[in-house]
């Protein structure tokens, strides 16, 4: 907590300008009661370094995934999960507390022949957040089925209006467990246990090495959803052959934010470019990528963090995720964080691993056999296992996870949400946690995913809901926004060239990524003193110019710290620097109508590193009342030359 | 009267079967509990021309097969049939007498300017009508239309998906001279660019297709889609098979012209005489009606058992338990595959389908659906 002001990111578009005076100020165009719900408590948590905020169930016990859309026109954020109990909706209004507004029921996503109200599983569930859509991935084992009698596919929700989600279609996909979106949504790569009793999963795809058989050969099939009301899936299933040689299962699909796409199973993790002209190592030609024919990028098996586990789940990439700048000494790209998962004691659990990717962009993971193995190389490892906060389970287990600068958020299961900084990746190391152990009353953690989103941490858990966290150590590295299945506010940009042609455009971008909440400390009431505060900021923007401003949407006490109805006397301040722009004034922070210029830009500029500093002036006869005195400010990037 | 006639040959047909099974085998035959009430069901098109008569005649079949097999809820299926004449008035005087009849629901809507008329008496009365018409997407999103038939968009989108099957290196979408033809060719165009090198060549009227194929040849395609006319199609293929054309043809549609070009593909709606699957059925149909089914009959067939099984999932009887349910069916199949509707009632999937000219006729090469 911020003790002084909380600051509140906003990443501004082209045109951000009247963008951000339309956000500022303006209330829900259809705003709606919230809908009843439950919040478990996290009596008796354990934590370090981070703090609780909040507990939602929604419709929901549980949820596997969130993921979150912004609408322009209600100024907010919306948070979606899919669980077994169906799609929740939240508006986030409030971040800390987000409001459930809208639902969809799993009675109400059951297609004829469904016994139970059960949706399953729905990992990593993916959105398009410029059509407004929610893709739902249905598992063959939910609302009744098993693997062997199950349906499975995708769900298309409408969430243009959150507050009234609707269902488009129910589409059938020889895969279920989760879905990705790829080329702007265009496209869907679906994955996960198979349909039984389809034609698309090729009996000749069996058996699998001896070191790996269990769920056999589940490729990506590709479903083309630019109707979202028609959807078309490709006969052709891709990323066969993928464990030395043998169509094995795949579990997930992650894009980075140069817009490779992150095929994750059974067998390891491979990249594809899915648009562009690019290099087809294991063609030896250059050729155009699409979504159903895409091209090798790089990846490969990741090795046994141990080696007596030579078997399905020693080999089993859970998710991928492409660290595309220089972390450690490590190049920019260099780096894959992956899960392993294997869900049972922690001694023997499925681990977080670090992989270079050097010596595999040659196609080598495309031409590996059992004979002659492509591994990729462990640069290190991390598991919960003798870390402050293990609890003795055997629900223990690395799973999905997001990352913010070098501070990996990664959820595990019984041992709750872990905070890991990767800054010396040969060596990550444990800088806080979360975790609800079971007590009368209270539902044990049972995490899932975590997700930075806007400062706070966003804990998908299978048993709790949504728990919201604030992270209280400090993010190391670069913060250049999160990305999962896609990214979250950070432009993915691929140069898209036609075939025979070299060269690449760039597309309009405007990024701003705070920092940590800055907090002032203490007030010492009747003693006169300026007190000062700062936090970080990066800007990347590829405008003709830019301005990047502060503002308080604080009708009654604009631009000062409030506790309550209490507010000090004295405004509040800030100003920011940079290499280029080393000395500022400070300004008092502005209403929304009226926001603070900070910093203003000639020109593009990447990665620029802002300081912000804050000011709060106690005078000697200033009364302060008992409590934290806060506000969350509106930071925009704006431009009027895209 | 036709209908009558027909009524009693299926109550005489059903137990003389029954009585051939008592007697021809060992084991006593499986007695089908006898059916109880009526449920009825309409078919509002024009009876006196081919298209409105198989429509009628792929009904009845369908109202046969079911009550053999036990009806709707034990409920015997009645079809009650009405001339529209293709005329607006007939359209919704029929509609009305559908609607009078008690109708849960009706198959029709052939000619695409008839079935408004009907569809607007239909809305008041809260019952649906599968719509067989082409060429109807300004019905789209009627609350008791369902289109049997895929729309405009989803013909560009066909031919988009066939085009990426095949993993083209450069595409020539080209277009006729009518703007039909070049919106279709602007939608195909606009889905394939991002992915595929694509040209484009409109055609000009009157242009001879010799011209027309050094055009298109210009940019070297090994994929030429023509969006045009049926009989464009076939000239545009010889002309560039004439110009030492090698690649693949695809013609939005197929004509007389475009079955002397082996190996051509056309876009084109599903037959019964393209679907393997349908074949026995064919066969019965033929055996029925001393004839072969048509496509209409395929689609009066599809609609009535489509109605059918949407009755027998309703909750309650009436044309609107009927259309709700229909609009969330998802059991329901045709010899292409699960006949599920979108919100807005178009197909979800479309009844479009690849076919491939092979020694002066055009076989099935993909029904276009998913692996599912």
């Amino acid at each position: 907590m911020y003790g002084g002001s909380r600051a509140r990111r906003r990443a501004g578009w082209l045109a951000a300008a009247c963008l951000a005076v339309g956000l500022i100020g303006a209330g829900p165009a259809h705003a709606q009661a919230p809908l009843p719900d439950t919040h478990n408590p996290a009596t008796g948590a354990d934590s370090s370094n981070v703090t609780f905020l909040y507990n939602t169930r929604g419709v929901s016990p549980g949820y596997s995934a969130l993921n979150f859309i912004h609408y322009d026109d209600l100024g907010m954020d919306f948070m979606f999960g899919n669980g077994t109990g169906g799609l929740s909706v939240w508006s986030m209004e409030n971040p800390q507390q987000p409001t459930f507004v809208a639902q969809i029921t799993a009675h109400d996503l059951r297609v004829d022949g469904d016994t139970q109200d059960r949706f399953w599983e729905g990992e990593n569930m993916t959105v398009d957040p410029k059509r407004k859509l929610v893709f739902l991935s249905r598992d063959p084992r939910g609302f009744g089925g098993s693997l062997s009698t199950g349906t499975s596919g995708v769900y298309i929700i409408d969430v243009k209006d959150p507050y009234h989600p609707q269902i488009v279609t129910f589409h059938p996909v020889p895969a279920g467990h989760t879905s990705t979106c790829i080329n702007d949504c265009k496209y869907l790569w679906t994955v996960g246990p198979y349909q039984t009793g389809t034609p698309g999963n090729d009996p000749s795809w069996f058996p699998q090495p001896a070191y790996s058989q269990k769920y056999g050969g589940v490729p990506l099939w590709v479903t083309d959803v630019s109707d979202p009301a028609h959807p078309f899936t490709y006969e052709k299933p891709l990323d066969l052959d993928r464990f030395d040689g043998q169509t094995a299962y795949d579990h997930s699909v992650d894009v980075d934010r140069n817009g490779v796409a992150w095929v994750a199973g059974e067998g390891g993790d491979r990249g594809y470019w899915t648009s562009g002209d690019h290099w087809d190592p294991v063609q030896k030609k250059n050729r155009v990528a699409t979504a159903y024919d895409p091209i090798p990028y790089a990846g490969g098996t990741t090795p046994l963090t141990n080696p007596a586990q030579d078997d399905f789940f020693g080999y089993f990439d859970h998710n991928a995720q492409h660290i595309t700048q220089k972390v450690g000494n490590y190049d920019a790209g260099e780096l894959l964080y992956v899960t392993n998962e294997n869900i049972t004691d922690c001694q023997h659990a499925g681990e977080l691993k670090i992989v270079s990717l050097k010596g595999s962009y040659g196609g080598e993971a495309w031409s590996s056999t059992p004979a002659n193995p492509f591994r990729l190389q462990l640069v290190g490892h991390w598991t919960v296992n003798g870390k402050p906060g293990e609890m003795d389970s055997n629900n223990c287990s690395a799973h999905w996870f997001t990352v913010n600068g070098n501070v990996i958020a990664q959820a595990w299961y019984a041992e709750g949400a872990r905070f890991i900084d990767a800054s010396d990746p040969a060596n990550p190391t444990q800088v806080g946690y979360f975790r609800v152990p079971r007590a009368t009353g209270v539902t044990a953690s049972n995490a899932s995913a975590t997700y930075w989103h806007n400062g706070l941490i966003y804990v998908a858990d299978y048993s709790r809901g949504v728990d919201v966290l604030r992270f209280d150590g400090q993010i190391t590295g670069t913060p250049e926004g999160i990305c999962w299945n896609s990214c979250d506010k950070v432009t993915v940009s691929v140069p898209e060239t036609p075939a025979g042609e070299v060269g690449g455009t760039v597309p309009g971008t405007l990024s701003l990524t705070l920092g940590a909440a800055a907090t002032f400390g203490t007030f010492t009431p009747g003693v006169a003193q300026d007190y000062m505060a700062s936090t970080t900021a990066t800007v990347i923007s590829s405008a003709g110019d830019a301005t990047l401003s502060v503002a308080d949407a604080d009708a009654a006490q604009p631009g000062h710290l409030v506790n309550g109805t209490f507010s000090l006397p004295s405004a509040l301040q800030a100003r920011a620097t940079t290499a280029t722009q080393p000395t500022a004034t400070f300004a008092n922070v502005g209403a929304a109508a009226s926001p603070t210029s900070l910093l203003t830009y000639a020109g593009p500029t990447a990665n620029d590193a802002v300081t912000v500093g804050f000011q709060q002036h106690i005078g000697a006869g200033d009364a302060l009342r008992t409590g934290d005195y806060s506000k969350t400010l509106t930071f925009t990037l704006s431009t009027t030359n895209p | 009267m036709l209908k009558l006639a027909i009524g009693l040959v299926v109550a005489v047909v059903a137990v003389a079967v029954g009585v051939r099974a008592a007697t021809g085998s060992s084991a006593p035959a499986p007695r089908l509990a006898a059916l109880h009430g009526s449920v009825t069901f309409g078919v509002l098109a024009p009876l006196s021309q081919p298209r409105g008569r198989d429509l009628a005649a792929g009904a009845q079949l369908a109202a046969a097969e079911l009550n053999a097999s036990g009806g709707v809820r034990g409920r015997r299926v009645l079809v009650k049939s009405v001339d529209d004449r293709c005329a607006t008035d007939a359209a919704a005087t029929g509609a009305r007498r559908l609607l009078r009849a008690h109708a849960a629901g009706i198959v029709g809507g052939v000619c695409a300017g008839a079935v408004r008329p009907a569809l607007d008496v239909l809305d008041a009365g809260r019952t649906p009508l599968l719509i067989a018409a082409a060429d109807a997407d300004d019905l789209v999103g009627d609350p008791y239309g369902f289109l049997l038939t895929g729309t405009f968009s989803q013909a560009a989108l066909a031919a988009e998906h066939w085009i990426v099957d095949r993993e083209p290196r450069r595409v020539a979408v080209v277009s006729g001279a009518d703007a039909g033809s070049r919106a279709l060719a602007r939608q195909v165009g606009a889905h394939v660019r991002g992915d595929i090198a694509t040209s484009r060549v409109s055609a000009r009227g009157g242009e001879p297709p010799a011209r027309l194929a050094a055009s298109v040849l210009r940019s070297q395609p090994d994929f030429v889609y023509w969006s045009g006319a049926a009989a464009g199609g076939g000239r545009l293929a010889a002309a560039l098979r004439a110009a030492g054309y090698r690649g693949t043809f695809l013609a939005a549609s197929a004509g007389p012209d475009l079955l002397s070009q082996q190996g051509a593909f056309a876009v084109t709606a599903a037959t019964p005489q393209l679907l393997p699957q349908a074949r026995r059925w064919s066969a019965r149909y033929r055996a029925r009606f001393e004839r072969p089914p048509t496509r209409a009959a395929m689609q009066g067939y599809d609609g009535l058992r489509a109605l059918a099984a949407a009755a027998r999932g309703a909750r309650g009887a009436s044309g609107a338990a009927v259309a709700a349910r229909l609009a969330t069916q998802t059991s329901f199949s045709t010899f292409l595959g699960p006949l599920v509707f979108s919100p807005d009632h178009s197909l979800t999937y479309d009844d479009r389908i690849i076919a491939r000219v092979r020694d002066g006729a055009l076989t099935l090469q993909s029904t276009l659906r998913s692996r599912s």
